[in-house]
């Protein structure tokens, strides 16, 4: 019985190797046959991607979420802060098919625009941790020596302050005088913008850590192959051998890990915000409608469409994200097959 | 391997620099640095020449001024500071006015405590997980293990601890466990078992918050190690000489399989005292995270950086004693 559960796992392994599952023992041969002209990494990841259910679950969710969120933004943005003090904490019903809030704010609009600011935050940061990140991580393996220790001390410097801390401290020295200097130039909302600003450039500044250390792992140990070497062998100068022969060896890693900052981004927002040091009010987050419902929490009347919606978009949403890019990294990071 | 631990040590110190110089910026930044503190909440009534005594002496003991009232340039305010703190002279708490090192002596064993013990739980649950869902790849407890932790920690603390204490801990519905603090008021006169029990029936909600977001990343990586250490030669070579599935699995495999678990410990904890800050607002235990969260809404200079440079020291630490008994657990490597 173990035996064959030994020899079913090997099985499943050379399958997974030709990138399908589905093959068996007996047309591993034909599946070889059909694979051979088409076995680029990329369409091999995309097939092994593809084999995993729930990540393709978790993607088309995602999608669909980001398109309801992202189309109806016209619409919410004008709606997300109107009261109407006449219909205050209303249960969902026809008019308002999320209820309303304590300001008999439209919740359907403001869980529309927050998760449209959530995954806005979170994109922004995994775009710091490519553009940064992957950036730092690249001089630092290719260069090594003083530059490598210079850049990774940086990068430990950082890491070592925990995230939460980083943010926390940002904010205390920075809100006062960006508010000044927003307002100066003459924004709406200076203070909302300011401390946006600084959310960003908080959980900004943690996101692309762990994108550096594993991009410069990956290039050093990509620096001392074969092919670098024959091309360095060629005359090909260092930006050429980067721009060509490492960098389309890295994109495989630089995707997965900035998939997964994206939902590490929103969930330390949400945190923030449930400390009060988030996105601010009005302007809704999923992070902070939650905070805000959760804290509603009131044993004589729960007002449940308070707490329900915002976390269910916030569970949901980050549970999508997690799968895709666990998929992700299933389907193209070498190190985690 | 002396060298070795005295050279790792070494290279802390610029680590450490960095880390105070970054610390030092940002917190000069911050306005108002001698209003902060109680003394200055709303409500407390004071003559305005109190008050700006008051300033004044805080100034002088942040080494903003000097004795003779003088303004102190800015480099000059960073070494002074560097050099009490490297004279183990954390300061005072503006908030609490008390030694910052008191302060902190109170708080730290508290949250260390909670801390490891669910450390601790998501290594017994994650090992055998990965180890069974390696074995039984493709399976359907391979799949749904790693769908279900994985979800686990898609949940946000915020939502989980907050439903864990508006259900589990609210005489309206279910008063299974306490709601607040880690001890009962009646302590001083329990035995040690009871004060145990006690203290064991606080923590669950809040280390059960710490936990279950643990797990995802932990079973994935036993999983991988396992199944990478199942291929080598040495599993076949094993097997070969006759030995028991089960035999080959604990004693070949899967004491290979620990040793990238030793590398991963070490981001772990850093990570578990900052999600603490959420976790002790929910649960109103005074641990480091909830000082660290009020030291930053009274602006408690000494507080915050004295608070950031531990955690930061920690993680260094955490750090080289994990690469040491990387050394010590797996042979082939060796740092000589």
């Amino acid at each position: 019985m173990k035996r064959l559960t030994w020899a079913k796992s090997r099985r499943h392994e050379l399958a997974h190797e030709l990138g399908t599952s589905l093959v068996t023992a007996l047309d591993v041969n034909t599946a070889a046959r059909r694979l051979v002209p088409t076995a680029s990494p990329v369409r091999l990841a995309m097939r092994r991607f593809l084999a995993n259910r729930p990540a393709v679950l978790g993607l088309i969710g995602i999608l669909i979420i980001a398109g309801l969120c992202y189309t109806t933004l016209p619409w919410t943005l004008t709606r997300y802060n109107r009261q109407r003090l006449s219909a205050v904490l209303q249960p969902p019903g026809t008019r308002h098919w999320m209820g309303t809030d304590r300001l008999g704010r439209d919740l359907l609009a403001r869980f529309l625009l927050g998760g449209a600011i959530s995954l806005t935050i979170g994109l922004i940061s995994a775009g710091i941790a490519v553009g940064i990140g992957a950036l730092v991580g690249m001089i630092a393996g290719y260069a090594g020596g003083r530059t490598d220790a210079l850049l990774m001390r940086m990068v430990d410097v950082l890491y070592g302050l925990p995230t939460i801390f980083l943010v926390i401290l940002l904010r205390v020295a920075l809100l006062d005088r960006l508010t000044a200097a927003i307002g100066a130039l003459g924004f709406a909302r200076p203070q909302t913008v300011a401390g946006l600003l600084i959310l960003l450039v908080g959980i900004g500044s943690v996101s692309w850590l762990t994108m550096a250390r594993v991009v410069r792992s990956q290039v050093m140990s990509l620096r001392d192959q074969p092919f670098v070497e024959a091309a360095r062998a060629l005359g090909l100068g260092p930006m050429r051998i980067i721009s060509r022969h490492i960098t389309p060896n890295l994109i495989g890693t630089v995707v997965v890990y900035a998939t997964l900052t994206v939902p590490g981004a929103i969930l330390t927002e949400s945190f923030l915000s449930f400390l009060g040091l988030g996105v601010q009010p009005p302007l809704p987050t999923w992070g902070n409608l939650a905070a805000a419902g959760v804290l509603a929490i009131n044993p004589i009347h729960i007002q449940w469409w308070l707490i329900f919606w915002p976390c269910a978009g916030l569970t949901i949403g980050l549970l999508c994200l997690n799968f895709v890019g666990d998929g992700l990294r299933d389907a193209l990071d070498p190190r985690s097959r | 391997m002396f060298k070795y631990i005295l050279r790792r040590l070494l290279l802390m110190i610029p680590t450490l620099l960095g880390m105070t110089f970054l610390l030092f910026a940002v917190v000069r930044f911050a306005p108002g640095l001698t209003t902060a503190g109680g003394q200055f909440a709303a409500g407390v009534m004071k003559s305005r020449q109190a008050q700006r005594r008051q300033e004044q002496f805080i100034a002088r003991r942040l080494h903003l001024v000097g004795k003779n009232g003088r303004p102190i340039a800015l480099p000059m305010q960073y070494l002074l500071w560097l050099r009490s703190t490297c004279e183990g002279h954390f300061g005072t708490s503006l908030e609490y006015n008390e030694p910052v090192l008191k302060l902190i002596a109170q708080r730290l064993p508290v949250t260390l405590t909670y801390n490891l013990i669910s450390l601790l739980l998501v290594y017994i649950i994650a090992i055998p997980g990965g180890m069974l869902a390696a074995v039984k790849r493709g399976g359907w407890f391979d799949r749904g293990f790693g769908i279900f932790t994985l979800a686990l920690y898609s949940l946000p603390v915020i939502l989980v601890g907050s439903l864990l204490l508006g259900f589990l801990a609210n005489p309206q519905y279910l008063k299974w466990f306490p709601s607040a603090g880690l001890h009962a008021t009646n302590t001083q006169n329990m035995t040690y078992f009871q004060y145990l029990g006690d203290y064991l029936y606080h923590i669950t909600l809040p280390v059960a918050c710490l936990t279950y977001g643990g797990f995802a990343y932990l079973v994935k990586q036993v999983r991988g190690s396992m199944l990478e250490n199942m291929r080598q030669d040495f599993v076949r070579t094993a097997r070969a000489k006759g030995l028991k599935d089960s035999t080959v699995l604990i004693r070949h495999v899967f004491r290979n399989s620990l040793l990238p678990l030793i590398t991963i410990s070490a981001g772990i904890l850093p990570g578990l005292l900052g999600g603490s800050v959420v976790v002790e607002q929910i649960f109103s235990i005074k641990g480091m995270g909830a000082l660290a969260y009020s030291a930053t809404y009274s602006r408690d200079l000494p507080v915050i950086q004295t608070i950031a440079l531990i955690g930061g020291v920690i993680t260094l630490l955490s750090y080289l004693i994990t690469d040491l008994c990387y050394t010590i657990a797996d042979p082939r490597v060796s740092y000589d």
